[in-house]
């Protein structure tokens, strides 16, 4: 395991906050604390194209292929800014953080001359298939198949907990190619698989705060094209790996609730008399979101300078959930301190909200029981 | 040489000085416990003797003026060694003395410590929990007559107790103390950044230890550490140990010696709390062994918890970033940035 080194944003790159934050001012400010908090979950085409007109998607690629060729501090703070403002990045967020950066790795000329410009402009998004009905944390055993014949492959089989296959235009799939279940890490590849092709079913899952991101997703006999496999058939299992290192490494995993963050201590600004009460929570939570900010801010360092940090991304994911979800339920206690004094609306809206999907938290891009596996590996114990 | 010792040769200097004059059979015999004088001043005049006494001053004073950033690996490895001696707290208040002090101030040699506050009890001043009480030849404290430079009777003190003679100014200064134009908010914050790095390594070393002792152990016919309910515990542990260096790493600036104290509040706050769950499981996967008199790992887990307290636990330094946050009307999102971050923020937005 490498040491996560103190490191900081290149002013080059800090200089974009002020035009970033000033374009979010107009376009989110307004949006009720409730709403903003579902950040990363919130889903609006029209919003992701605009960022791509500001020239704040495609951050990572390349110039020839309509990025900005910034990469990862860039990225950074502009995940930053906008998980802070609570903006509707889920449109383009996978294809930003994860499906271009793994096109541009794996793909052949044809498929980043493809997808990757109409990622840079807001125009194609993507969708992550990795979970099946009978494959979550075993994500090896999964059993949707693709089966080579004349005018490509024929897939089979679901996927399911997919965020927004109902609205992405794209999925990037993990799926069996080659053995059974019983070859486990062997024989696995990934496909580009285009969600309007017949035989493709989409269904909306409905989550307990009411939103619909999940689906799960039906391939019947779906005909795709010798052009679907990204990399190389049978390194599915690697690049998969590659994939969730960018996945779990980025700042989203510390400021899903900083929403609430803000809403809590703009109410407590105005309320002096509850500064003693309060303060000793709002300092342990603010300590560790420098500390968290800090970690994660030293991973994009490590990417920035070619480095692999997958256990180190691990390590930092699994500490922001849990700060993430400390801040649901320890600013719920704290609202709750003093039954006799009336809290905002819209702050209980958004504590509620949270309450209802911070489970997902640590979940989502691998559960905390994964990720420890992850490090005890990192360390030498297994 | 290894590139770590190509690219930190100061920290890689510590590190070997460290771990051989501060090893297991010597600083067993430095602290806890009765102290051999001839063992104390060898040891230390080998730290004077290294440069790292007084790393942090300038070269016309005799250092070689360190920042604190450069200094960050030297007193990591201190801490990696439980520090049975002041090094790093010294260096942090020559620097301190020598910033406030006149230009042809003295400075005073031997070790020192911080005692947080002296209040007068039967003819003596005194102070109790103090790290280093024993072996320390001065006190820095406030005072109910502002902050002094005190020497220590070490006749007097044990180890828990600090012991300086006299009660008032004028005895004080009889014994060769000083008054010293220090505000007791920024004693306390250099003594805390200290204390924060010294945890950071000792962490380290706890968790390096746990890991090792997890592979070597053998239960049910296999070593402990491939039971996933172990390797969940200690990866948990790892988490919040390299939380803790980072935090640490944060605190650690020469801003601290100008009254900016944030991102110090953060590492200590952060160091602190680590202590409690990093010690558990250090010791649960350790079992009885951990505890015994022979075994190290109580030595680190006992300063430890002594660090934790020092100059501030966890609650002090979160009420203070609190309050801190409270009073301002900055968005919380851009005081993490320009204020707890521990790296100076161009503040273009």
């Amino acid at each position: 395991m490498q040491t996560l080194e103190l490191t900081t944003l290149p002013e080059s790159v800090e200089a974009m906050r002020g035009r970033l934050r000033a374009f979010l001012e107009r376009e989110v400010s307004a949006t009720p604390a409730a709403t903003r908090a579902r950040s990363w979950m919130r889903f609006d085409a029209a919003f992701s194209r605009k960022l791509a007109a500001g020239g704040w998607l495609g951050l990572t690629l390349p110039k020839s292929y309509g990025g900005q060729e910034l990469g990862p501090y860039a990225r950074f703070l502009v995940s930053e800014e906008l998980l802070c403002a609570g903006a509707p990045v889920s449109a383009h967020w996978i294809a930003d953080r994860q499906s271009g950066p793994l096109i541009l790795r794996f793909g052949t000329d044809a498929q980043r001359a493809f997808y990757l410009p109409r990622i840079s402009r807001g125009e194609a998004f993507f969708c992550i298939g990795m979970s099946e009905p009978n494959s979550g944390s075993d994500l090896a055993s999964i059993r949707t198949r693709a089966v080579q014949n004349e005018q490509g492959w024929t897939l089979n089989g679901s996927k399911i907990w997919t965020t927004y296959a109902h609205k992405a235009h794209y999925m990037i799939a993990l799926v069996r190619t080659d053995g059974d279940a019983s070859s486990r890490h062997e024989g696995l590849s990934q496909f580009i698989i285009d969600l309007s092709l017949p035989g493709v079913t989409v269904r909306p899952i409905q989550d307990a705060s009411g939103d619909a991101h999940f689906t799960e997703v039906f391939f019947d006999n779906a005909q795709l094209g010798a052009d679907a496999l990204i990399g190389e058939r049978g390194q599915g299992w690697a690049q998969v790996n590659a994939e969730l290192a960018f996945e779990r490494s980025g700042p989203e995993r510390i400021y899903s609730s900083m929403v609430l963050v803000e809403a809590w201590i703009d109410y407590l600004r105005g309320e002096p008399d509850l500064h003693a009460d309060a303060a000793e929570l709002v300092g342990e939570l603010m300590a560790w979101l420098a500390t968290l900010r800090a970690m994660s801010l030293a991973i994009a360092g490590s990417l920035a300078q070619g480095g692999n940090p997958v256990v180190e991304a691990s390590l930092v994911k699994d500490l922001g959930t849990e700060l993430e979800q400390d801040i649901a339920l320890r600013i719920a206690a704290d609202l709750a301190r003093h039954p006799d004094r009336p809290v905002p609306a819209a702050l209980l809206e958004t504590v509620a909200y949270l309450l209802q999907v911070y489970p997902t938290f640590s979940l989502r891009g691998g559960t905390r029981e994964i990720l420890r596996g992850i490090i005890a590996r990192g360390l030498g114990l297994r | 040489m290894s590139t770590q010792e190509q690219d930190d040769p100061i920290g890689a200097a510590a590190r070997r000085l460290f771990n051989d004059i501060f090893d297991d059979a010597s600083a067993r015999r430095l602290a806890p416990g009765p102290t051999d004088p001839s063992l104390v001043d060898g040891c230390w005049a080998q730290c004077v003797e290294g440069g790292f006494v007084h790393a942090l001053l300038a070269e016309a004073q005799g250092g070689i003026g360190l920042t604190l950033p450069e200094f960050f690996s030297t007193a990591l490895a201190a801490g990696a060694c439980a520090s049975p001696l002041p090094v790093v707290h010294t260096a942090l208040f020559l620097r301190l003395l020598a910033d406030t002090g006149a230009a042809d101030t003295v400075l005073p040699e031997g070790p020192i410590a911080y005692a947080e506050r002296l209040t007068a009890n039967d003819g003596v001043m005194s102070a109790v929990n103090v790290p280093w009480a024993q072996v320390s030849r001065w006190a820095l404290a406030q005072t109910a007559h502002g902050v002094w430079l005190l020497p220590v009777d070490q006749h007097a003190s044990d180890m828990h107790t600090l012991v300086c003679q006299g009660t008032e100014p004028g005895a004080w200064q009889a014994a060769g103390g000083r008054a010293l134009s220090v505000d007791a908010d920024t004693l306390r914050s250099v003594a805390a950044a200290g204390y924060s790095v010294l945890l950071a390594g000792v962490l380290e070393r706890m968790l390096a230890m746990t890991v090792q002792y997890a592979g070597e152990r053998q239960q049910f016919g296999k070593p402990i550490g491939r039971f996933q309910a172990i390797q969940q515990q200690i990866s948990a542990m790892a988490e919040r140990v390299i939380a803790a260096r980072m935090a640490a790493q944060m605190g650690f600036t020469d801003d601290i010696y100008a009254g900016r104290q944030d991102s110090l509040a953060v590492a200590k706050a952060i160091t602190s709390e680590v202590v409690p769950m990093a010690t558990s499981i250090a010791h649960a996967v350790h079992g009885a062994i951990g505890v015994t008199e022979e075994y190290a790992l109580q030595r680190y887990s006992g300063v430890a918890h002594a660090w934790r307290g020092a100059a501030g636990g966890e609650v002090f330094w979160r009420r203070w970033i609190g309050q801190r946050v409270l009073a301002d009307s900055a968005l919380p999102r851009d005081f993490l940035r320009t204020h707890l971050a521990g790296v100076r923020v161009v503040d273009a937005a």
